[in-house]
């Protein structure tokens, strides 16, 4: 290897270093913050020079965490599922069904995705009252749905469109009825897209903000993104970061997991031998 | 066991018309492949029957019932499909068993059967393998497996060898027609390779453009094809024609002029030409001979193809049209050397100009 090179490649691992401190640093300084309390928070240094556990107890004890981070893992479960059933029997009528307003009904879900959130945030919150689901877990599945959704269908109706035809087909002529069809032989074929539309589909849920401080009210239907807001410390003036950075800390185990979990899962080329090739 | 029955069928999609009014009965027990061009409707034609696809208009009746609008779960029929379509995340046992599972027969009942199965198709080492283990052959037997063991009153084969290399594919072909003979179950078989229909059919139905040109048996369909397309379509290499005019016509006997002067008498069935009418000559290559009784057509030699048992010669006829020859090896004819093609009376088909053929006698 000639100096040239060694340089350019020099070059190229200080970019990358540089991108991964600038992506990593916030979340690192979360973790560092989360060990300290007191004057100890405002101190520059980088490393933690204890490790005190107290913010961590504190979060469980002192604010119900345990309640908070229940109903984010309910609303996330139930807008998980629901999306990929919906997503799943949906991407069969719009990638398989011949009909009439197919590409107009694809573009008006992709174009709901595109309207910000606050467009839609005081409509949906009449809807979801005159639903009778304001203040409850159930509303705030409802209006995460909003945001699932539209990507959920696409991804999985662009998946579904490659599968090749023959296997409906033959499915169908050994009997089955459609609904079997998509439980016994679209379903397994579509987890390598499903997997990653899920993880997806949790983190936003999970990390919903918007919708959840606007529907909910009482502490018993708080999820996780809104309780941290609101914590507040021992006088106005005072914003208790420590507990702050520890709560998130916590919350973000779960999605770290999950996708750690998932990784394993997605597997490619599950369709190889299916015809010919 | 069932007839199949086609009263007036009709496919269009969107404007385009694919089917056009197709009548046609299928016996019991009988094995009817379709045949034609691509594109010329046959694959559509299956799937009606299948009931992948709607009719446009007309019925479909399976063992005299009316399926016309039957999902395919209710009519009774297997299909094999040309990309084999297995089942990717099963294997071959569950592949198998997967449409025994759509019924009500019991686990036990459902592993006999897939075994026995197994068993005659030679795959039972194989039952636990998943499809991309499998080699194309054996794919397509996991496919034709999959098709029997449900014991259907009709199978339907779409184009289920052309995957296959050659040598399986002869392998399968003998294969398809021993299952046939020993199930005796009504089979329609497409294809657009005119050996396999000619080998495996007790009756071939040649389509062109949606429609049926002529239905028969494989060797009525070999001497006596209704009209140009058939008898073009119809036999391994290709048959020759030559525009040619009748020039006399007597009791049973055309006689009609050749490019290049000379006059052939061809024997023909019921009414013969008007004397001066345009006719189209065919004459199959492995009846054209280098010497013998009947006109000669002279010119010369352009190619000579070495099959190893005969040959392929190409010769320039006086009216510019390429004919072909299927000699036996060792005849001494060199490209680019003068040669004489004889055109046995008997073995020649006359054309009119509308494409129907002149009824020939024997």
């Amino acid at each position: 290897m000639n100096g040239r090179a060694l340089l350019a490649r020099g070059g190229f691992a200080l970019l990358l270093l540089a991108i991964g401190a600038f992506a990593l640093f916030p979340f690192y300084h979360a973790v560092v913050t989360s060990f300290r309390s007191g004057t100890e928070l405002f101190s520059p240094a980088l490393w933690p020079e204890t490790l005190d556990l107290s913010n961590y107890v504190q979060v469980f004890t002192q604010l119900n965490f345990g309640r908070t981070i229940l109903n984010s893992v309910l609303v996330a479960a139930a807008v998980v599922g629901l999306s990929l059933l919906l997503a799943v029997t949906a991407s069969y009528a719009l990638g398989r069904v011949r009909f009439r307003g197919r590409g107009a009904l694809m573009l008006t879900i992709l174009g709901v995705s595109m309207f910000p959130q606050v467009a839609v945030l005081s409509g949906m919150f009449e809807l979801i009252r005159a639903l009778g689901l304001y203040d409850t877990l159930p509303g705030l599945m409802l209006a995460n749905l909003v945001l699932t959704l539209p990507f959920t269908v696409w991804v999985l109706t662009t998946f579904m469109r490659e599968l090749p035809k023959e296997l409906e087909e033959a499915a169908y002529a050994d009997g089955a009825s459609p609904l079997t069809v998509i439980r016994r032989v679209f379903l397994p074929l579509l987890w390598p897209a499903m997997a990653p539309t899920a993880l997806l589909a949790f983190i936003v849920s999970w990390n919903e903000f918007l919708f959840a401080f606007t529907f909910t009210l009482s502490a018993e239907t708080r999820t996780v993104p809104v309780a941290i807001a609101l914590l507040s410390g021992g006088s106005r003036q005072e914003l208790p970061w420590g507990l702050v950075m520890a709560a998130s800390v916590i919350v973000t185990i779960p999605v770290v997991l999950l996708v750690l979990a998932f990784q394993r899962k997605i597997v490619s080329g599950l369709t190889a031998g299916a015809v010919k090739g | 066991m069932a007839s199949v029955e086609l009263r007036n069928v009709q496919k269009r999609f969107d404007r385009t018309t694919v089917i056009r009014d197709v009548d046609l009965r299928i016996g019991d027990g009988e094995f009817c492949v379709f045949v034609g061009p691509s594109g010329c409707g046959k694959s559509t034609l299956l799937r009606l029957v299948a009931g992948l696809e709607s009719v446009s208009a007309g019925s479909i009746h399976i063992g005299g019932e009316d399926v016309t609008a039957k999902p395919p779960r209710e009519r009774g029929i297997a299909m094999v499909f040309q990309s084999y379509a297995l089942y990717p995340h099963m294997t071959v046992h569950q592949n198998i068993a997967f449409g025994l599972e759509m019924g009500r027969a019991r686990r036990a009942e459902i592993d006999a059967k897939v075994r026995a199965v197994a068993e005659t198709l030679e795959l039972t080492p194989l039952l636990d393998r998943l499809p991309k283990q499998l080699s194309g052959g054996q794919r397509q037997r996991v496919a034709i497996g999959r098709a029997i063991v449900r014991e259907p009153q009709v199978f339907l084969f779409d184009e289920p060898l052309s995957n296959l290399d050659a040598s399986l594919r002869v392998q399968m072909r003998i294969e398809i027609a021993r299952l046939h003979q020993s199930m005796r179950t009504t089979m329609i078989y497409v294809t657009h390779d005119q050996v396999e229909a000619m080998t495996l059919a007790d009756r071939i139905v040649v389509l062109n453009a949606g429609r049926i040109e002529q239905t028969g048996a494989p060797v009525e369909l070999y001497r006596h094809p209704r009209n140009l397309f058939v008898a073009g379509f119809i036999g391994s290499t290709r048959m020759n024609f030559l525009p040619v005019r009748a020039e006399g016509s007597a009791a049973g006997v055309v006689t009609v002029g050749l490019p290049g002067g000379a006059r052939l008498d061809v024997p023909v069935a019921g009414a013969g030409a008007r004397p001066g009418e345009a006719l189209t000559l065919g004459i199959r290559p492995e009846h054209v001979r280098l010497e013998g009784e009947g006109a000669a057509l002279a010119g010369p030699v352009e190619v000579v193809e070495e099959l190893g048992d005969e040959q392929l010669a190409y010769l320039r006829a006086p009216d510019g049209t390429l004919l072909t020859a299927r000699i036996p090896e060792g005849a001494r004819l060199r490209e680019g050397q003068p040669g004489r093609f004889h055109l046995p009376p008997a073995a020649c088909h006359l054309f009119r100009e509308d494409g129907t053929a002149l009824p020939r006698r024997d």
